[in-house]
């Protein structure tokens, strides 16, 4: 059996608050990275997955629990074996791609000579030689984060930690990055890498490289089922095995979650009542009009509401990817449901598609107000004004006490795009102030 | 630029006895200038990736400050020390509460926490992070408050009866056309500072660090 590098034994972690108690973000993680693998984190946006990478690389200390370093209590030195690549994470525009790279090595306290031979090196590995002397801004997106990950593996890290790196690029180049990596991991081309862990929300894609897959649940993050993936490298997206497998994960992902008992319900009612903002959830970047779509599709014969995801996503010509966070939505709007890899829409489902123009407005006025608290507060905070309007920002930042900054931006972009479908409230960009409109 | 400084130096302005004889009051004006950017790049600098309270609490300071209304102040106005540390106050404030606000974007603290993930020593994240970061925000600040500052000068030049200024010699003997010429060469040293040194520093550094 391989070494164990890294292992977080019960490890919780909370989003600081500035009232009120903490909320928290993982809960009870156990986990460990080992030599020679690749490990998944598979989960949707919030359930904690950056929060664990940070802890993993030392950036950020579990509010409980321990993080073990080769068996021994992890310090700070020691986690500097272990390189990451946030979300968040940027290229310095002053600086040009190389210089980007020298910068991350000034940690390493290594000779200026020997610093330029490993960023040299791994420049040439990476396939970036050419653009050395290029400044980020006149990179393309997928360059930009190439670029981000030869910073990475320029420290040398035993261990690569890499948060949904190829979410902001288009498929093709993606495509190019993902292949490029696996490539250069299986000829051992890395330098000392030993380990790289990839937390994605894309199952397809953790199943295309990962060879083992912890699946989250949300709110707060837990591992609910680790999945080790049969399949050696190159793998083929279109091999019916492999196609199988991944349905068989999102069968799992879309387990119906044990039920609540009523007493558990009314506890969680008077916990939201007295802080709303305890429960904001990340909103994904989703139009009403994709939701609105695929309830349509799903009302349609032959399948009359309800289908097997995977078919849905063939027929609708859609990655299983990009079609799981529309059905996830569906649900948390209570509009659908997602039970044993199928998607169903739900009573009230049904009566949004076969309503009219105004009817699917109330219905998703009503829904979005019980089911996504920001909107609640925001709505609560306009109608208790006087001037029945207030900075987007204050709600912004409200946000980013339980999530990140990029995160709180997209989900008070999804809120107020909702809203407006839904005619809760307006938004003045020029003002960045949400407000009430004389028809809401 | 360099002859006015000159002729304000020696010929215009009394010489300082003590320090900084070699450049005369300008000395002082250079040091003032270097003492204000100094500070700001510094705290400015230090506050860029930090959102908590302290940064509004120091904006809000330096406004105070910027407001302080110094003519208003006037009877301390004629001692040596209030005569100095009020207006500086109010230029200090002025540009802090300038600097804070431009240096209050997600960029700015996105850029040092990226410095900070990759473990860079102290040294180096002044140099390579927070020094780009807070360069040209500094230089935008200083085009503002020069007018202001120069404001500063001249009242304390008027005021400054203890070192017998060559504006007070001049208003006490109402000598109007060399007023006029003295305000004439400080106006100009004042647009040769701000459009032959800040401005042309300011769109260099702009250009540099690509913000």
């Amino acid at each position: 059996m391989s070494a164990t590098l890294l292992r977080l034994t019960d490890c919780a972690q909370f989003a600081r608050k500035s009232r009120n108690q903490d909320v928290p973000i993982v809960e009870q993680v156990n986990m460990e990275v080992r030599e020679g693998e690749i490990l998944g984190l598979v989960g949707r946006s919030g359930s904690g997955k950056s929060s664990l990478l940070k802890i993993m690389a030392g950036l950020d200390t579990p509010r409980t629990g321990d993080v073990f370093w080769k068996e021994k209590k992890a310090t700070i030195q020691a986690l500097e074996a272990v390189s990451i690549i946030l979300q968040d994470d940027v290229l310095f525009p002053w600086l040009t791609v190389r210089e980007n790279v020298l910068l991350a090595l000034e940690a390493k306290r290594q000779p200026k000579e020997e610093r330029e031979k490993i960023a040299d090196a791994i420049i040439a590995v990476l396939d970036m030689d050419g653009y050395e002397g290029a400044y980020p801004r006149e990179l393309s997106g997928a360059l930009e984060e190439r670029a981000s990950l030869i910073r990475a593996l320029a420290r040398q890290p035993e261990i690569l930690l890499l948060d949904e790196p190829f979410l902001n690029i288009d498929h093709l180049s993606a495509e190019n990055l993902r292949t490029d990596l696996i490539e250069l991991w299986q000829e051992h081309r890395l330098g000392p890498l030993k380990a790289m862990v990839l937390a994605t929300h894309a199952i397809e894609e953790a199943v295309l490289m990962c060879d083992r897959i912890l699946l989250f649940s949300s709110g707060p993050g837990r591992i609910t089922h680790e999945v080790v993936v049969p399949f050696p490298h190159p793998r083929n997206r279109q091999d019916n095995d492999f196609r199988h497998f991944v349905d068989q994960i999102y069968t799992l992902m879309t387990l119906r979650a044990p039920s609540v008992s009523e007493a558990d319900l009314s506890v969680a009612k008077q916990d939201e009542i007295q802080d709303e903002s305890s429960s904001f959830i990340v909103l994904p970047d989703i139009s009403i009009e994709l939701l609105v779509g695929l309830m349509e599709a799903l009302d349609h014969a032959p399948l009359s509401g309800r289908a097997d995801l995977p078919e849905l996503a063939n027929q609708l010509q859609m990655t299983l990817d990009d079609l799981f966070p529309l059905g996830e939505t569906l649900q948390l709007l209570d509009l659908a449901e997602l039970e044993d890899g199928d998607i169903m829409l739900t009573s009230t489902g049904r009566t949004f598609v076969e309503g009219d123009a105004d009817a699917r407005r109330d219905i998703m006025r009503t829904a979005l107000l019980h089911a996504v608290p920001l909107l609640r507060l925001i709505r609560g905070t306009l109608d208790e004004r006087s001037s029945h309007a207030m900075d987007a920002d204050i709600f912004r930042r409200k946000l980013e006490d339980t999530m990140s900054t990029s995160y709180a931006r997209q989900t008070l972009n999804t809120a107020i795009s909702w809203a407006r479908y839904a005619s809760l409230f307006g938004y003045d960009e020029e003002t960045d102030r949400v407000l009430l409109e004389d028809d809401e | 630029m360099i002859l006015t400084a000159i002729l304000l130096s020696y010929r215009f302005w009394p010489w300082p006895e003590g320090a900084l004889t070699i450049l005369g009051p300008l000395g002082y004006l250079a040091v003032a200038l270097f003492i204000v950017g100094g500070f700001w790049a510094y705290v400015g600098g230090l506050l860029l990736g930090y959102t908590g309270q302290t940064r509004r609490w120091i904006r809000k300071v330096s406004l105070t400050g910027a407001l302080l209304p110094v003519p208003l102040l006037f009877p301390w106005l004629a001692i040596h020390l209030p005569q100095v540390i009020l207006p500086a106050m109010a230029v200090m404030g002025m540009c802090g509460w300038i600097v804070l606000g431009y240096a209050n974007g997600p960029m700015g603290q996105q850029f040092v926490t990226m410095g900070q993930h990759l473990r860079l020593p102290s040294f180096s994240l002044w140099r390579n992070v927070r020094f780009p970061l807070i360069c040209p925000v500094l230089l935008q600040a200083g085009t503002i408050v020069l007018p202001f500052f120069w404001d500063g000068v001249y009242m304390v030049a008027t005021l400054d009866a203890e070192h017998n200024t060559v504006l007070l010699g001049l208003l006490q003997k109402h000598l109007y056309g060399m007023q006029l010429l003295f305000l004439c060469l400080m106006t100009l040293l004042a647009a040769c500072v701000r459009w032959g040194i800040f401005i042309p520093l300011q769109e260099r550094m702009a250009h540099r660090y690509r913000i």
